[in-house]
């Protein structure tokens, strides 16, 4: 395996005008910034092309631009931006009347291969269909919280929010799903093990 | 390493070891033997494990070959912004440069240019709708400009391409003040049209160079093969083109004071631009030696694996051909995994060897 170069080193790097690092940096994040710009837009042609732009962009300004605590946030808020501003102007031209957001309507997963038992699995199916119906805005804030692992300010940069008001969606989104951690399913355990029950003892 | 205890459920949502524990079963801090007592603690690390559990989500399947496409158009844009002028992208803003480029023209040439009613429509007006690619290029070396339809264009220094990203479907026009190496990809259905100045050359696939700079009295059209038609651009205009058909190695002058073309006569032969000297037809050639006559011939750079394509010949002619063209039948004809790639001006070739 080749030896990992942090991102920190990639950009320097890249701003010093090594093509291989900016192709790398390319390499590396592309899938993910795919799958959250179709996850925030319908229109997923314009997709590629935004992540194009942003990348051109960083090596264009790259003698001006500074290095960014995440490589990882940056990209995505870049991403982020520039689909919502495309949006914006397709409608200026197009006078389209149905409003075009961008507006997370992704789905998470359950992560199969690390369930151990059928008890455990039941209840990551219940809590997925649960978390699956947030709002949008909470899925966004705890798909970037959570699962890219960016801090909370830099969510508050992205979503146009302040920090406060992130960390309140965040907490709200977890203590909702604690309280159908708390309250139903217990019973749906019950109602579950009294159907595995019956069904055994047809 | 030293497992940590949390208060709040969010904390271990962000605990690394927790989480490669969690995510991909990679247990470094005793997470799984921990777990099984029952305490506070390990009922709060539980509910956060199955939050992860729920919470995973799936990448859009990018291939690995997708995602080198994508690298690929991005240096392509950035070339297209790099040494020259930004890419004007909509055609109102192009008429606003075109007008200034007739001011600039009028106050460089004179009065009895200002008197001409078709001054006006200059440059970009000939395009067709759609984004307007204004390529201009101010560095001292000549410049690749590679078209959509695949033809490719060298651009000398202090000159200007205007073409749309896009062409139509029945013709295909650009638009150049200055000077210019076309090779122009075969397609009779579509003809190529360039617009220089007050003349019209029109070709359907086949290399010419034009020379059309707004403060030179004269501009020339010269062919390097094929046939190319030249006339003036209000003739087009009015609908009765007196098209003056070239040869190769036939050159023309229109004498802009006079408003007239000269007769063609015999090219002298070109010292300035490299790719009009060299010669593309190949009989029996080493892959390498035809890789440096192209990056020679388009001021490329070529890296190609030596080792492995030494044994590699080729006998072909790619002297009517554009850059992607001539690319494309060297890598096909070389056979086996052969490939190329041209970011910017690196061109690379890969290959695991020949047929």
């Amino acid at each position: 395996m080749p030896p990992v170069i942090s991102d920190a080193d990639l950009w320097s790097e890249m701003k010093s005008g090594s093509e291989k690092a900016f192709s790398s940096l390319f390499m590396k994040y592309h899938v993910s910034l795919v799958s959250y710009g179709k996850s925030i837009t319908q229109h997923h042609y314009i997709v590629g092309d935004c992540i194009q732009d942003v990348f051109a962009d960083i090596w264009l300004y790259r003698k001006t631009i500074s290095t960014p605590d995440s490589v990882r946030a940056y990209l995505l808020s870049g991403l982020r931006k520039r689909i919502a501003r495309k949006l914006e102007r397709d409608q200026i031209f197009k006078h389209a009347t149905d409003i075009e957001h961008v507006e997370f309507s992704a789905s998470f997963t359950i992560l199969d291969e690390l369930i151990t038992n059928e008890e455990m699995r039941s209840q990551v199916t219940y809590l997925n269909a649960a978390i699956n119906q947030l709002s949008p805005r909470q899925k966004e804030a705890l798909y970037l919280r959570y699962y890219h692992q960016l801090s909370v300010d830099q969510i508050a940069e992205m979503m146009q929010m302040n920090t406060q008001s992130v960390s309140n969606l965040l907490h709200r989104a977890i203590k909702q799903l604690r309280n159908i951690w708390k309250g139903e399913i217990p019973q749906l355990m019950i109602l579950l093990v009294l159907t595995h029950c019956l069904s055994t003892d047809v | 390493m030293q497992r940590k205890h949390h208060l709040l459920l969010e904390d271990y949502l962000q605990d690394p070891s927790f989480l490669r524990w969690v995510r991909e079963g990679i247990d470094d801090a005793g997470w799984e033997q921990w777990m099984k007592s029952d305490t506070e603690e390990t009922r709060l690390a539980r509910e956060a494990q199955l939050v992860l559990l729920a919470m995973d989500f799936k990448e859009t399947g990018v291939s690995e070959l997708e995602t080198e496409d994508a690298l690929q158009s991005t240096w392509q844009k950035i070339n297209n912004v790099e040494a020259q002028a930004p890419v004007v992208k909509w055609k109102q803003f192009a008429r606003m440069l075109a007008a200034a480029a007739v001011l600039l023209l009028a106050v460089g040439l004179g009065w009895h240019f200002l008197n001409q009613p078709q001054i006006r429509e200059v440059a970009t007006e000939e395009l067709s709708e759609g984004e307007i690619a204004v390529r201009r290029n101010n560095t001292k070396t000549p410049v690749l400009v590679m078209l959509e339809d695949g033809s490719s264009v060298i651009l000398q220094p202090g000159s200007q391409l205007d073409y749309p990203t896009v062409f139509n479907e029945t013709e295909r026009k650009v638009s150049l003040t200055g000077e210019a190496f076309f090779e122009i990809s075969k397609n009779p259905s579509r003809p190529f049209f360039v617009y220089a100045n007050e003349i019209v050359t029109r070709v359907v696939g086949t290399s010419f160079r034009i020379k059309a700079y707004s403060n030179q009295p004269d501009v020339e059209v010269i062919v390097h093969t094929g046939q190319v038609k030249v006339s003036r651009k209000n003739a087009v205009e009015a609908g009765s083109p007196q098209e003056i058909s070239l040869h190769p190695n036939e050159s023309i002058r229109f004498v802009r004071h006079e408003a007239a073309f000269e007769k063609p006569v015999i090219a002298a032969p070109n010292v300035t631009v490299p790719i009009e000297q060299l010669q593309f037809d190949f009989e029996d050639t080493p892959i390498s030696k035809i890789l440096e006559t192209i990056a020679l011939a388009y001021g490329l750079k070529v890296n190609y694996p030596e080792e492995v394509l030494k044994d590699c010949y080729l006998s072909t002619s790619l002297s009517d051909l554009p850059l992607q063209h001539k690319l494309k039948i060297i890598c096909e004809s070389a056979g086996g995994e052969t490939r190329y790639e041209l970011l910017g001006d690196q061109l690379t070739i890969y290959s695991n060897g020949c047929n």
